[in-house]
């Protein structure tokens, strides 16, 4: 028993290592290309002129779709502070999905609301619409608040698309905090690139313990809870590192639903979003992308990393798990929905690269950095656990994962320094070093939960649709 | 494999398996990337927070001193701005920050005070910095450097410039673009003869602009681009024909009714409508079932624009039942020329809706 | 001495406003948002408004509207950006003043304003 253990160890060590070696040489390319990619950011952007921007008439207008599920709490000063936002046209379309607070009666009340006869077409299928309202008072010309039936984010913004009089529209959570450029920077991608665009995403950031008024960032601070600094390193990572570097390569598969920009038309022809995944926003842009490969029409999807959008991220343990759960699912989904496009070369960047990569490290990593564990757990439990190996390999990974995480918190040094105070390094640092050990055991747990609830067959929404629209948007990987 | 009883630290790295050998050279790899990494990040902070706090003097400086230059009589202009060379202007970083900043001034403000600023930056002796960044090589720099000028409408050889005008670099191609065109006494866009790389709409939008806001003289025949290589110079020129009103251009303009090119065909539809040229929709209303969607939506604008309800009409019989975004906008349009149909038109679409008629 | 309130958010600008402004003999008090503004608006009466439309916490047009609401009288002059002719319109329809586009010439701004101060 002894000679086949120990063959099989070999086996799986081989493994681990060729796996690991593999995650580590992506990592270094993500590393590598999203500082060229960043740098060159910083430089085309060195002089900028947004006056001549703001007077232009040859802008596209935007059309702002924010659905909202329960959100009275801060309805009215968040749809305030998207009306002020830096941009010579653009509507907001407020689409309330079915909430049973009071956020219609606190809308009605304070932008002065009446019905409107508008004509619209279902060019996707959506919940029924039980009206749709716009302002008496002239100064909120560019709202649009469309009452509807529940029917979760994806069927909300569908309905969005449907009635929005613009053709590039802008999705985004309606708690989510928005820069006053943030739509002058992002509809840059549009119009700066020969191929057509049919796309462009943003950085996000934790607005969690940072304060806030009237819907506007006052004070960028570092969240107080553990949880929620953790996802500011995770959000460096994904976005400065991960985002940046996929743009560079035109590999982009995932557009956060919490701030992206489309083409509307392009979304139409695509189907609308899927509403019956829990990844909606991901499956969108990967559907999109695979229309127009399959279509062979040159097209780009633009990624900006300027912090233009900040949002509330889960801050205890419960809503994390359900969060990451979520985002397992919808990941898994997706890939299996679009599984033709891997390892195709049909589909260049996005068969050849991007699909491996979410499949093999976004997809299958917790998994098997589960059975990693099953595996060190039964050896232990046979008495056959070679410390030495283990402490040297725990090590290894330890060091990797602070190198990683020191690596994404340079670059944001580098680039943004959002965070102001010096003691706060200190405490990032801190908190990197204490995520593998605590935080990401969680993390890894919630996505196998996440694998086997999809396999016992949960029901993508249903009861998440209740959990509410604040944290099914906060899609983000690394 | 090592036993669970042969536990214990051999410092001696040969009698360790290989494995082990593998993962503390990495561990010690990764560990020390990682402290460079940390060593740097405190660096650049440290580094940040003194240049910040330097440039924050600095800008302070600047607002009170420009502001007293410009709008303050009784200040020694000569004598200050001196004073200000000697003490003031003596780093690389200050140099920057004064360019910057006066920049900022005139990107906000014309007339006179605009005018000021120029000579105030050639009076600190900007004007040199500026030409050593020209020169630089590298792209950011140059086009940096060739910003000010422009901005600050300050003149060099024009051979200097033009080898920027097909630069591989988009930021440097529209600097360059923008030099020439806000030096111009006359003939502005004199540039695009040499230009061989499209524009983008970003670039055309600056161009615009300059053309609008800085260039004084006569504005030039756009219609003598109307043949040009490049599709988006044809395209800004017929939109410029519309903008600048250029009815005498309208001839020109005809023919791009019956382009293949849906870009240019689109541009003339909506300069044509902008100019006013009524005559237009009895070339494109009898056509209108061949176009393509973008031209459809440019041909009911017109119709909105131009026509009256009978024009409407005749597009009406050309719809497609199923196209619901034309017909939306055509209903809208209609309910535009017939306000007291209003609740009529609108409950009929929403039969015809639910019936998918 | 009249009494100016100019609300901006660009801190170059404000600064030009507030320097030259005084310097033509006024008392200027500064918003530097559409919260601030509406705030020195409920406290202080204003022989004059500048205000740009593109403003934080509340739209331009809001601004307007409670201005000319409470206070109908108090001559109003938009500084912005906007060359776009719709903004414009509205602007006026909504009783503004007089409507200065951005860039603008300090001294043109200074007459219209005392143009504008002196009619009252």
């Amino acid at each position: 028993m002894g000679s086949v253990l120990s063959q099989f160890t070999e086996i799986a060590s081989w493994f681990f290592l060729i796996y690991g070696s593999i995650i580590i040489s992506g990592y270094l390319f993500t590393a590598i290309y999203s500082i060229i990619e960043i740098r060159d950011y910083k430089r085309r952007n060195n002089f900028e002129d947004d006056i001549a921007l703001l007077q232009s008439l040859n802008l596209p207008a935007i059309s702002i779709l924010a659905p909202a599920f329960n959100e009275g709490l801060n309805i009215v000063e968040n749809v305030r502070s998207l009306l002020t936002i830096n941009y010579p046209s653009f509507e907001i379309v407020i689409i309330n999905d079915g909430s049973s607070d009071n956020s219609m009666e606190l809308l009605f009340a304070e932008y002065e609301l009446e019905k409107k006869d508008i004509l619209y077409h279902n060019f996707v299928k959506t919940k029924d619409i039980k009206g749709i309202y716009k302002s008496k008072n002239k100064a909120f010309k560019n709202l649009t608040v469309v009452d509807k039936e529940n029917g979760g984010k994806a069927d909300a913004l569908n309905t969005g698309i449907n009635i929005c009089q613009n053709s590039v529209i802008c999705c985004i959570d309606v708690d989510c905090i928005l820069e006053n450029d943030a739509m002058l920077k992002l509809i840059k991608p549009f119009l700066n690139n020969g191929n057509k665009v049919i796309a462009s995403g943003g950085v996000i950031r934790v607005a969690n313990s940072c304060v806030i008024e009237d819907g506007r960032i006052i004070e960028v601070k570092l969240p107080d809870s553990f949880v929620a600094r953790v996802q500011v390193l995770e959000y460096f990572r994904a976005f400065l590192m991960g985002r940046m570097a996929w743009s560079r390569v035109d590999g982009l598969l995932l557009i956060s639903g919490a701030f992206g920009m489309f083409d509307k038309q392009i979304v139409i022809e695509a189907g609308g979003y899927d509403t019956n995944t829990v990844g909606e926003d991901m499956e969108l842009l990967v559907r999109m992308r695979r229309m127009m490969q399959e279509r062979n029409v040159p097209y780009t999807v633009g990624f900006v990393p300027d912090p233009l959008c900040w949002t509330e991220v889960p801050q205890t343990w419960e809503i994390l798990k359900r969060q990451r759960n979520r985002w397992t699912r919808g990941t898994a989904e997706t890939l299996w929905i679009h599984k033709k496009m891997m390892f195709n070369p049909k589909y260049k960047i996005l068969g050849m690269l991007s699909t491996p990569f979410w499949f093999f490290f976004e997809w299958l990593a917790p998994l098997i950095e589960f059975t990693g564990i099953l595996f060190f757990i039964i050896l232990f439990i046979l008495g056959q656990v070679s410390w030495q190996v283990f402490l040297s390999f725990f090590l290894a990974v330890y060091s990797f994962a602070i190198l990683f995480s020191v690596t994404a918190l340079f670059f944001e040094e580098y680039s943004f320094q959002q965070y102001k105070k010096p003691s706060y390094i200190f405490r990032l640092i801190g908190t990197a070093m204490l995520e593998p050990i605590i935080y990401h055991p969680v993390i890894m747990w919630s996505a196998v939960m996440g694998n086997f609830d999809l396999l016992r067959g949960k029901n993508s929404w249903g009861v998440m649709s209740r959990a509410g629209l604040s944290n099914s948007g906060k899609k983000q990987k690394d | 494999m090592v036993n669970f009883d042969t536990f214990n630290f051999h410092l001696d790295l040969d009698s360790l398996p290989w494995i082990m050998k593998l993962n503390i050279v990495f561990a010690l790899f990764f560990l020390s990337l990682a402290i460079i990494f940390f060593i740097s990040i405190i660096w650049i902070r440290i580094f940040k927070i003194y240049r910040n706090e330097k440039k924050r003097k600095q800008q302070s400086l600047l607002i009170d001193f420009l502001n007293s230059y410009l709008f303050d009589e009784d200040f020694d202009k000569e004598l200050e701005i001196k004073n200000f060379k000697e003490n003031h202007l003596r780093t690389s970083l200050e140099i920057k920050v004064t360019i910057k900043e006066i920049l900022h001034f005139h990107e906000n403000l014309k007339g006179e005070s605009a005018k000021d600023l120029e000579t105030l930056f050639n009076k600190l002796g900007l004007v040199e910095f500026t030409l050593l960044d020209l020169e630089d090589g590298r792209w950011f720099t140059t086009a940096r450097a060739i910003n000010a000028l422009s901005e600050l409408c300050i003149e060099v050889p024009n051979h200097r410039i033009e080898a920027y005008l097909n630069e591989s670099r988009n930021e440097v191609r529209q600097q360059s673009q923008l030099y020439f065109l806000k030096l111009a006494e006359e003939q502005p866009l004199k540039f695009l003869d040499k230009t061989v790389r499209p524009l983008t709409t970003w670039q055309q939008i600056y161009i615009e602009n300059a053309l609008k806001n800085f260039y004084k003289g006569p504005a030039p025949d756009f219609s003598q681009w109307l043949y040009h290589d490049l599709t988006s110079v044809v395209e800004f020129s017929i939109r410029m024909i519309a903008r600048y009103n250029q009815f005498e251009n309208i001839p020109e303009l005809i023919p791009f009714l019956k382009s293949k090119n849906d870009t240019l065909k689109r541009e003339a539809i909506s300069s044509l409508t902008n100019l006013e040229h009524i005559a237009l929709l009895e070339l494109i209303i009898p056509n209108f079932k061949g176009n393509s969607r973008i031209i459809k939506l440019e041909i009911l604008n017109s119709v909105e624009q131009l026509g009256n309800y009978e024009d409407l009409k005749k597009i009406g019989d050309q719809l497609a039942t199923t196209d619901w975004e034309l017909r939306i906008k055509y209903h809208n349009i209609e309910l535009g020329f017939l306000p007291e149909k209003k609740e009529l038109i609108y409950s009929q679409f929403m039969l015809e809706k639910r019936f998918e008629i | 001495m009249k009494k100016i309130l100019v609300i901006e958010d660009n801190p170059m600008v404000i600064k030009s406003l507030e320097f030259k402004l005084t310097k033509d003999g006024n008392n200027v008090m500064v918003a530097h948002d559409g919260r601030e503004a509406m705030k020195l608006l409920k406290d202080n009466e204003f022989d004059l408004i500048l205000t740009d439309l593109m403003l934080p916490f509340v739209t331009g047009n809001e601004l307007i509207s409670y201005i000319k609401k409470n206070t109908p009288n108090t001559p109003i002059i938009v500084l912005s950006t906007s060359t776009q002719e719709n903004i414009i319109m509205d602007a006026f329809n909504m009783g503004v003043d007089d409507f200065i586009t951005k860039p603008f010439s300090p001294n043109e701004l200074s007459l219209r304003v005392r143009r504008l101060l002196n009619k009252n």
